[in-house]
């Protein structure tokens, strides 16, 4: 699918307080054929948040009227299934990872790359078109998935919250399974070339999915190692 | 730097207590000693030369003395801590100035990002985009330099920084793709996954950091070797350039010392070494021969799988 077919279908939004950054940003991206809003407060960002049910969020911390950690927490508590993305000066480790523990899919400090993010919100969609094409809900026995939800139910009937990035690897394992997939692969696909994940951080997503896969003694969904090389997921 | 104005509270409480309890003691040991001398002249009778007041001279300069002492000590203290409140307000205006900017900044490299890509969609015209792309370069040498501000004042605070484990020979290459222009760079580093445990916005400032004194010290066409060393607890990241240093090695990494070179701000090496040290890994330096790096980082176990 091309990239504006990808854009036109999801709705970004945009909430930024510096004028000339958040207009000629939502302006390019406009001519990208993305569909995207500009809010200058969190106020307005609230409005916008709540008609147009965005695809991806793009938020500034220090707005205004408000934090921007604070409206993430929120908007989290609302809705799952956005991509969230913090756009801030502020490049303290705490504040980094307390965005990131909100469930950010990324922090990205001003100045940024134009091009850096573009081909973030590439990815992003993308990866959400591929879960998109999956059926809204999967059974394997008593697990099931619901990737639009960021959502699992194990073999007891509880329904597991997955981070972004475990549901991502889970849909990739899923799009290919019964193969194996590389941690490096995994790394690309998942994080993007501009990052350095250790191949032990996708260790310790898979011991979580496994955590849950497990539940099921009858095994209808596996996730194996492949000594050397990476995982392997296969149905029974 | 909290706790060295802590230290420094106590040692000087200690330096006037000692100071006062030792002269008193003295004073009153001079004073005793002193009124038995007198008596001792009086019930013999001999003329020892004493002045008649020598006792209460000896008592009174004595006291101006040590109150003197213990009042420019105090004063010494106060101007001290004075001075640092106003240079902890001057980091603070510094780094919140510096964050301040950051934002125009990002506005003046997104607008010129857009109009390089503007241009090229409707006149083509390279020139013009080089012109624009020029501009977004010279907001990136900005942007570093304000980085370097603000982690230091964060770190000179006390401030924390964020380990994750890293994967550091994919982080070097693409290190050296962004950020090594003008420079030929040779690397060896392993094909296997060898993982570090670093903030990765300190280590991506600390190679910023080297690239930049490469370009500016390694003279016409400076070059660059990176290599690795695998110890029990450390990776040792060892980074070689053409340059050449003539001038003290101990002071090579101190704040604000720039050698014989007027370009600069001479916090670099300074940032470097007390990065690594907030990441719990060091610094060593080389200069005879090769100006060499070593550096230091903690080695991330890898469960067996």
């Amino acid at each position: 699918m091309s990239l504006v077919n990808l854009a036109s279908h999801a709705p970004i939004l945009l909430v930024e307080d510096e004028k000339n950054l958040g207009i000629t940003l939502s302006e390019y991206l406009k001519g990208l054929g993305y569909n995207c809003q500009l809010a200058i407060n969190a106020a307005e960002g609230q409005k916008y948040f709540d008609e147009m049910n965005p695809a991806i969020v793009l938020l500034d911390i220090g707005l205004p009227d408000g934090n921007g950690l604070e409206l993430a927490r929120k908007w989290r508590r609302q809705k799952k299934d956005f991509v969230l993305l913090f756009l801030s000066a502020l490049n303290d480790p705490s504040t980094r990872l307390e965005g990131l523990e909100i469930g950010a899919e990324d922090y990205i400090t001003k100045p940024f790359a134009l091009k850096e993010l573009i081909l973030r919100l590439e990815r992003i969609l993308s990866s959400r078109n591929r879960m998109n094409e999956t059926p809204e809900e999967l059974q394997f026995g008593p697990l099931k998935i619901w990737f639009k939800r960021y959502e699992v139910q194990d073999a007891f009937g509880n329904i597991i919250s997955l981070a972004q990035k475990e549901c991502a690897i889970l849909n990739l394992l899923y799009e290919r399974r019964e193969e194996a997939v590389t941690r490096d692969e995994m790394i690309d696909l998942i994080w993007g070339t501009d990052k350095y994940p250790s191949q032990r951080t996708v260790d310790n997503y898979i011991v979580r999915l496994r955590k849950w896969t497990e539940t099921d003694k009858e095994g209808h969904l596996n996730i194996q190692s492949i000594r050397a090389i990476g995982y392997k997921l296969s149905l029974k | 730097m909290k706790d060295r104005s802590k230290l420094l509270l106590i040692t000087s409480f200690v330096f006037t207590a000692t100071l006062l309890t030792l002269g008193g003691w003295w004073l009153f040991l001079l004073v005793t000693v002193g009124r038995k001398l007198e008596s001792l002249e009086k019930e013999v009778g001999i003329d020892m030369g004493l002045s008649p007041n020598l006792t209460n001279l000896v008592m009174w300069e004595g006291t101006t003395f040590l109150f003197l002492l213990s009042f420019l000590s105090f004063v010494m203290l106060f101007l001290y801590l004075k001075d640092q409140k106003k240079s902890k307000a001057m980091q603070d205006f510094f780094a919140s100035l510096t964050h301040e900017l950051k934002t125009p900044l990002a506005s003046i490299r997104l607008q010129s990002e857009v109009l390089a890509d503007l241009i090229m969609q409707k006149y083509q015209d390279e020139n013009l985009k080089n012109l624009t792309l020029r501009l977004v370069e010279d907001t990136a040498k900005l942007e570093t330099e304000m980085d370097k501000i603000l982690q230091l004042s964060r770190l000179e605070r006390g401030g924390t920084l964020n380990l994750i484990p890293l994967d550091l020979a994919h982080f070097v290459k693409s290190m050296v793709s962004r950020e090594g222009r003008d420079l030929e760079i040779k690397l060896t580093l392993p094909q296997s996954d060898i993982t570090v445990q670093a903030d990765e916005f300190a280590l991506q400032l600390i190679f910023k950091n080297l690239f930049e004194n490469s370009r500016l010290h390694g003279g016409v066409n400076p070059t660059v070797k990176i290599s690795y060393e695998e110890q029990a607890e450390y990776i040792k990241l060892i980074y070689q350039d053409s340059g050449q240093f003539k001038g003290s090695t101990k002071d090579l990494s101190t704040l604000f010392y720039k050698h014989n070179s007027s370009k600069g701000s001479g916090i670099g090496l300074y940032l470097v070494k007390k990065s690594l040290q907030a990441m719990k890994g060091q610094l060593e330096i080389q200069t005879e021969g090769f100006f060499t790096l070593n550096l230091y980082l903690i080695k991330e176990y890898e469960l067996p799988a």
